[in-house]
């Protein structure tokens, strides 16, 4: 019975990494996964953008912005506004959806 | 249960009303069959024991009840196999024929690894062809022809109808009937090639109103480009993409990739595998090998202005 409890114990410590920010990681999978690969969200194997593994402790985004949460909400909305001409399209998301993911995406460290 | 895409033990269409029922009867009769048996087993098992310990081997007593026993079973259990028989060819008839005067006609021709569909007017200027997404009015008889060019593939809508193949030279016919308006998903359902679990459609049935709407709006051509990205958007399907694809009222008129002539009315693409929208779009024009390795198309390796472009463009394609 111990050892079972331990097993469990283990087994949820691994989902634990990535577990809460349902929304954000739903949100992720439709409107980010076929370009980018981001960790802890089933199908996010996409290679036309840069990998967001790591995101959080990355200094600059999209090599213009100081990384932080206001910062990186407005460029996963608007990043044609942000930065005109550059590859990644405007996603169309609220600004609610978007700092939902940039809490998401700040816990990839 | 019934929630799930490709559940088959809920029913939205009149060959699925037939055959749900049995698969519930089946599947019932064949659980309660198993549980009755593991029960005899451990009550044997248990008799055995409480009968003491392992005694040297009995002779075998002939005269007791043990034959009685296998003929009584025996019985039992022939009357769900004939009630599931009968039950059987009764839903093989209701199903299996194809209407002899079908409402609708469609083409489908599956191929590595999407799903080609074609609507027969009366006339040549009502036929036109689309992808990935079958539209049909609910309570229409709509036949379904099957052909492939390339390997054998399978069409299969499980709340609307069983399987049926697709096999190269030879045409199959299966019907589809919608009971109610909704969004059904189907799948290839024989191996074909890497790509294969990632090979779906839909079928979206609609009142007759809607689809009406629907099939004139599919008639249409494209529009014009207005915009001058669009412009140059156009320039790229035409010279690039056009190797492939067509889409009408533009000189793109390829026919090996699906038609994108109303690409933004579909709500998905690549067969079902991403939600329309500018991102997918994107990812999969840039690195559809990424999603679906060894899919027919190539990676484009067009630089951000020109996806700018080629997106503007076709976000004009409803
Ligand atoms: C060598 C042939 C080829 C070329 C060139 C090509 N494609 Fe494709 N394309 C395909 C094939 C094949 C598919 C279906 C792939 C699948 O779903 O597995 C496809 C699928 C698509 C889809 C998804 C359609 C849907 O409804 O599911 C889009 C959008 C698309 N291509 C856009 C483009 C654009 C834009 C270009 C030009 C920049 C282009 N393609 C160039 C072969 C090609
Ligand atoms: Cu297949």
């Amino acid at each position: 019975m111990r050892r079972l409890s331990l097993l469990l114990l283990i087994g949820l410590a691994g989902c634990g990494q990535h577990r809460g920010h349902a929304e954000a990681r739903a949100l992720i999978a439709e409107r980010c996964a076929a370009c980018h690969v981001v960790p802890g969200v089933a199908g996010a194997n996409g290679r036309v953008g840069p990998s967001l593994a790591g995101i959080a402790g990355q200094q600059i985004i999209a090599g213009h912005f100081v990384n932080n949460r206001i910062n990186l909400a407005r460029w996963v909305a608007h990043p044609q506004k942000s930065l005109p001409g550059n590859a990644m399209p405007d996603t169309g998301l609220t600004d609610r959806q978007a700092l939902a993911i940039a809490d998401y995406l700040a816990t990839l460290d | 249960m019934s929630g799930a895409p490709l559940s088959y033990l809920g029913s939205a269409g009149s060959k699925a009303h037939q055959v749900v029922p049995l698969t519930w009867f089946a599947l019932i009769v064949s659980t309660a069959t198993c549980l009755i048996f593991a029960a005899l087993i451990v009550a044997a098992v248990r008799r055995g024991r409480a009968e003491g310990d392992v005694v040297a081997a009995q002779a075998v007593i002939r005269g007791g009840n043990g034959l009685r026993w296998i003929f009584v079973s025996l019985i039992l259990a022939a009357v769900p196999i004939a009630v599931m028989l009968v039950w059987t060819m009764i839903a093989i008839a209701r199903t299996g024929v194809p209407p002899a005067h079908p409402a609708l006609v469609l083409d489908v021709t599956p191929q590595q690894f999407w799903w080609r569909i074609r609507y027969r007017g009366a006339l040549p200027s009502d036929t036109f062809t689309t992808a990935n997404e079958i539209h049909i009015p609910v309570g229409a008889k709509v036949l379904v022809r099957l052909n492939s060019p390339d390997v054998i593939h399978s069409f299969w809508v499980p709340s609307l109808s069983g399987k049926t193949d697709a096999i190269p030279g030879q045409n199959n016919v299966t019907w589809l009937e919608a009971s109610r308006p909704g969004r059904f998903r189907g799948q290839c359902a024989e191996f074909c090639g890497a790509e294969h679990a990632r090979m779906g459609f839909e079928v979206v049935a609609q009142s007759p109103a809607d689809f009406e709407a629907w099939r004139r709006g599919q008639l249409r051509s494209a529009p014009r480009p207005v915009t001058t990205e669009q412009v140059r958007g156009l320039a790229i399907v035409e010279y690039r993409c056009s190797l492939c694809h067509s889409v009408r009222g533009t000189i793109a008129g390829a026919g090996s990739a699906p038609d994108l002539t109303h690409l933004m009315s579909r709500a998905t693409i690549a067969a079902a595998q991403l939600p329309n929208n500018p991102g997918s779009l994107r990812g999969w024009i840039e690195d559809p090998q990424a999603r679906k390795p060894g899919t027919q198309m190539p990676n484009q390796h067009l630089d951000a202005a020109q996806l700018n472009d080629l997106t503007a463009y076709l976000g004009t394609l409803k």
